[in-house]
């Protein structure tokens, strides 16, 4: 039998950007998910992106449903509510054209995807759609979804979030292994970048999710922890 | 057993000789409460459930989806939501909701179709909200049934997709009858062929009975 899998999904915080290098290419061996599933002694496949979004999140995730098997384990670490994306597709349903962008401060980030027309979409964005609750229902729907659909693979789907959520629908109903508050003022240490966390602090996040997941012993049974 | 129904006004029956009010501007508003010609009263009478419509006219997918979720259910209900248009929106607060759509004429509407909306997100967004109602819903209830206006919508479905859309349009049926007086909205004749499709698809294919 294959080695169990641990897939996580994410943005830069899961992909640890710029933790040994200033790499965009390919997610860091010192993030999260390979600690973690390093503990576990399974296989990690980091499907992070940088810069992602919520609603992007939950599309990567629904990109790698048919390799997601009843053996492996899913954690999806959603990010900062305050990002968005437009995206088109073509007939194949994969994504032709992608705008990523994050509201800093009623700013635009400094790191958005697209060029001019994509900033005066953004603009427009921040001034008539920016809505904080808004955005954290829409968060809610997306951990929802991919909770309804991945569990169709496997049971072990988990959620970490990121940041500090002002709404608390009662209808929620998934497994949130962690909230942590990711911002630089809470970090251990920092990455290359003095912006991203450091490796002390994905040795932090990938310690916490150990301890909640192990504390399951349906858990324990399936990855024969002791 | 009860019938509770959410979607627009294609559920409140919006343009009905008894859900019509003539606005200084020439438009008709929906009534104060939903038409008792609309399909949902007309099909609950037939299989002799009580109904509750709790349809919004104007409603987005999104604010359907906020108002099932904030309703309680037991399992003695059985739960028909008739979908709207993708191309509406809506932005949520704690305790209001803004309508966006194609109609409103305020800087919010026009900005969103001018620069957020595009086919494919709207649509995506639509498959997200079936299948979280799906996953929710589903298990507190005795039964739920997903619908959809126009049978043209179900022209992409993502893979991942697991909700069965029950395969009777109501716009798409409506075409062959008159509108109602509003002039936009199905007539009484489209609501009652409606609920007659869907009361043959409960006795046929659901074991209801009449």
């Amino acid at each position: 039998m294959d080695k169990p899998k641990l897939w996580a999904f994410g943005c830069s915080n899961t992909f640890g950007q710029c933790l040994d290098r200033i790499d965009k290419q390919k997610p860091s061996k010192k993030a999260w998910p390979n600690v973690l599933a390093d503990k576990l002694n399974i296989h990690p496949m980091n499907k992070a992106q940088l810069g992602n979004s919520n609603r992007g999140i939950l599309y990567n995730a629904l990109e790698n449903i048919d390799n997601i098997s009843v053996n492996d384990l899913v954690v999806l670490f959603w990010t900062y509510p305050s990002r968005t994306f437009f995206w088109q597709r073509d007939l194949k349903d994969k994504i032709t054209k992608l705008e990523m962008m994050e509201n800093m401060s009623d700013k635009i980030s400094p790191w958005t995807i697209g060029g001019t027309q994509t900033k005066i979409r953004f603009k427009a964005w921040i001034k008539y759609f920016f809505h904080r609750i808004d955005l954290e229902y829409s968060l809610y729907e997306n951990m929802t979804v991919a909770d309804h659909i991945l569990k169709k693979n496997t049971v072990f789907v988990y959620h970490v979030l990121s940041d500090v959520q002002e709404v608390d629908p009662k209808w929620l109903n998934v497994d949130i292994i962690g909230k942590f508050r990711m911002t630089s003022d809470h970090y251990k240490d920092f990455a290359l970048d003095s912006a991203h966390p450091g490796k002390e602090q994905h040795k932090f996040l990938a310690d916490q999710l150990y301890t909640k997941l192990t504390a399951q012993q349906l858990f324990r049974n399936k990855f024969k922890i002791r | 057993m009860n019938l509770i129904a959410f979607g627009c006004s294609n559920t409140y029956g919006h343009g009905l000789h008894d859900c019509i009010k003539k606005t200084k501007k020439n438009f008709f508003a929906p009534g104060d409460t939903a038409s008792k010609y609309a399909w949902p009263q007309v099909l609950a009478k037939w299989i002799g459930f009580t109904c509750d419509n709790l349809s919004i006219p104007g409603a987005s997918n999104l604010e359907i989806t906020k108002n099932v979720l904030s309703t309680k259910f037991t399992k003695r209900d059985h739960v028909f939501i008739l979908w709207s248009y993708f191309d509406r929106h809506c932005l949520l607060d704690q305790d209001s909701i803004e309508q966006i759509g194609p109609w409103i004429s305020n800087k919010r509407s026009i900005n969103y179709y001018r620069y957020n909306h595009t086919e494919y997100q709207q649509a995506f967004n639509f498959w997200i909200y079936c299948n979280a109602i799906e996953n929710l819903i589903r298990p507190k209830v005795a039964q739920l049934y997903q619908l959809l206006p126009w049978s043209e919508q179900t022209s992409w479905i993502p893979e991942w997709n697991t909700v069965d859309i029950v395969d009777i349009f109501m716009r798409d049926l409506s075409l062959n009858w008159p509108l109602a007086q509003d002039g936009m909205h199905p007539g009484v004749h489209a609501h009652r062929e409606y609920a007659k499709a869907l009361y043959k698809f409960l006795i046929e294919k659901e074991n209801y009975s009449g």
